[in-house]
C-alpha cells in the first residue's frame, strides 16, 4: 500500500509538471481506474479563490505594529545611522523635544562672542599693581590701596 | 532613494530573513510578508472554517497579530511557511474545540451559509454545485485530512512541507491525501460521468 502511494503521488507530482512520459501516462491511468474524470477535484482546488477586500484587517494590524515598533519613519531614521534599534519607548526617552542642530548654533555663536569681546585693559591693571605712590595725587578716581598710609 | 533601496532589499528577502527584520520592527518587512501570505492564509481559514468570511478574517488578524506581538516565538533557523501554516491549524483545531464545547457547529446551517454566500441558487451552474458540494464535504472530513488536502492542491506544497506542518511523517501524509480523496470522490460520485 505504502509503495502504491509513493508511486501515485510520484507520478501526480510528474502529472502537474508535465514530465510525464507515455508509460508512465498509462500506470497512472490504471492507478486513477475509477477515479473523477480529468482530476476534477484538484482542479477545482487549484483554481480555486476567494474575493473579498481585506484592507480593515490590514489597517489594524497596522495600528497593532505602530503601537509595538512606533512609527515607520523612527525605525527609518535609527536604521539609516546604523544605531542599534532600541525598543521604541526607549528611544522615545532618549529623544529629547528640542532641536540639537539649532541649539548647538547659539551656543556656538555665544562661545565666539565670548571669545572676540574686549579684555580688561592692561594699562589700567598696571595702576593698580604699580607702586601707588608714583601716582599719588595724579589720579584720585583710582582705588590706591596703600594710599591710606600717607 | 535610500527608502526605494531599502524596499527593494526587503521585497528580495526570504520568508526568515523578514521575520528577523520584523523582530526588529521593521514595517515594511511586516508589509511585504503580509503581502505574501494574506490571500492563501485567508483562503485557509475561509475554508476551514465553513466558508465564514468574517471569521476567517478575524482570524488572519489574529494570525499576523501573533507575528507583531511575538515574533521571537519563530526560530529563524527553521523554514517560516510550515510553522506559519501550523500556528494557522492550531488556531483552527481551537475554534473546533470551542465550537464543539458551545455546540455551536450545526451543520445545516454552515451549508445555507455556503448557499448564501456564494452561490445564487437561481443560476447554480453544474460547476458551481460541484464546487460548493466539494467544500461542504471538505469540511466534514478530518481536520489533518483537509488542511493536508488544502496546502497540497490549492497552494501546491509538497508533502514535505506538508508533513513539517502537521508534525506527521511524509506516509501519514501521503495515506491523508488519499484518503480525502477516496472520501470526497465517494461523496462527491454522482458528478462523475464514469458512474
Amino acid at each position: 500500500m505504502d509503495k502504491n502511494l509513493d508511486r501515485y503521488f510520484e507520478l501526480e507530482e510528474k502529472v502537474i509538471s508535465n514530465t510525464i512520459n507515455s508509460i508512465e501516462l498509462e500506470e497512472w491511468k490504471t492507478l486513477n481506474k475509477g477515479m473523477m474524470s480529468n482530476s476534477r477535484i484538484e482542479d477545482t482546488l487549484r483554481n480555486d479563490d476567494v474575493n473579498a477586500s481585506r484592507l480593515h484587517v490590514k489597517m489594524k494590524l497596522d495600528a497593532a505594529f505602530e503601537e509595538k515598533f512606533g512609527s515607520d519613519n523612527q525605525y527609518k531614521d535609527v536604521h539609516q545611522n546604523n544605531v542599534i534599534p532600541f525598543p521604541n519607548k526607549i528611544r522615545q526617552l532618549w529623544a529629547p523635544p528640542v532641536n540639537w542642530a539649532a541649539l548647538a548654533s547659539v551656543a556656538a555663536v555665544f562661545v565666539v562672542f565670548f571669545m572676540l569681546r574686549p579684555g580688561p585693559s592692561f594699562e589700567g591693571n598696571t595702576v593698580l599693581l604699580a607702586d601707588s605712590s608714583l601716582h599719588y595725587g595724579t589720579d584720585t578716581t583710582i582705588f590706591k590701596p596703600d594710599s591710606i598710609l600717607y | 532613494m535610500i527608502t526605494t533601496k531599502n524596499t527593494l532589499e526587503v521585497s528580495t528577502q526570504n520568508d526568515e530573513q523578514l521575520m528577523l527584520s520584523i523582530t526588529n520592527g521593521n514595517k515594511r518587512a511586516f508589509d511585504v510578508l503580509y503581502a505574501r501570505y494574506e490571500k492563501r492564509m485567508f483562503y485557509f481559514f475561509f475554508r476551514k472554517l465553513n466558508n465564514n468570511q468574517e471569521k476567517a478574517e478575524d482570524f488572519l488578524h489574529d494570525l499576523f497579530l501573533k507575528i507583531i506581538e511575538k515574533p521571537e516565538a519563530f526560530d529563524t533557523s527553521k523554514s517560516f511557511s510550515p510553522w506559519f501554516y501550523s500556528v494557522a491549524q492550531n488556531m483552527v483545531k481551537n475554534e473546533y474545540k470551542k465550537m464543539e464545547v458551545r455546540k455551536i457547529m450545526d451543520t445545516e446551517t454552515d451549508t445555507a451559509h455556503v448557499v448564501n454566500h456564494e452561490i445564487d441558487p437561481l443560476h447554480i451552474t453544474e460547476e458551481q454545485l460541484f464546487k460548493q458540494r466539494l467544500f461542504e464535504e471538505l469540511g466534514k472530513i478530518n481536520q489533518d485530512s483537509s488542511t493536508a488536502f488544502i496546502m497540497k492542491y490549492h497552494e501546491g506544497y509538497s508533502i514535505e512541507e506538508i508533513a513539517e506542518t502537521l508534525n506527521i511523517k511524509e506516509g501519514t501524509v501521503k495515506s491523508k491525501l488519499f484518503y480525502a480523496k477516496q472520501v470526497l470522490l465517494e461523496k462527491l460520485g454522482m458528478f462523475n460521468p464514469k458512474n
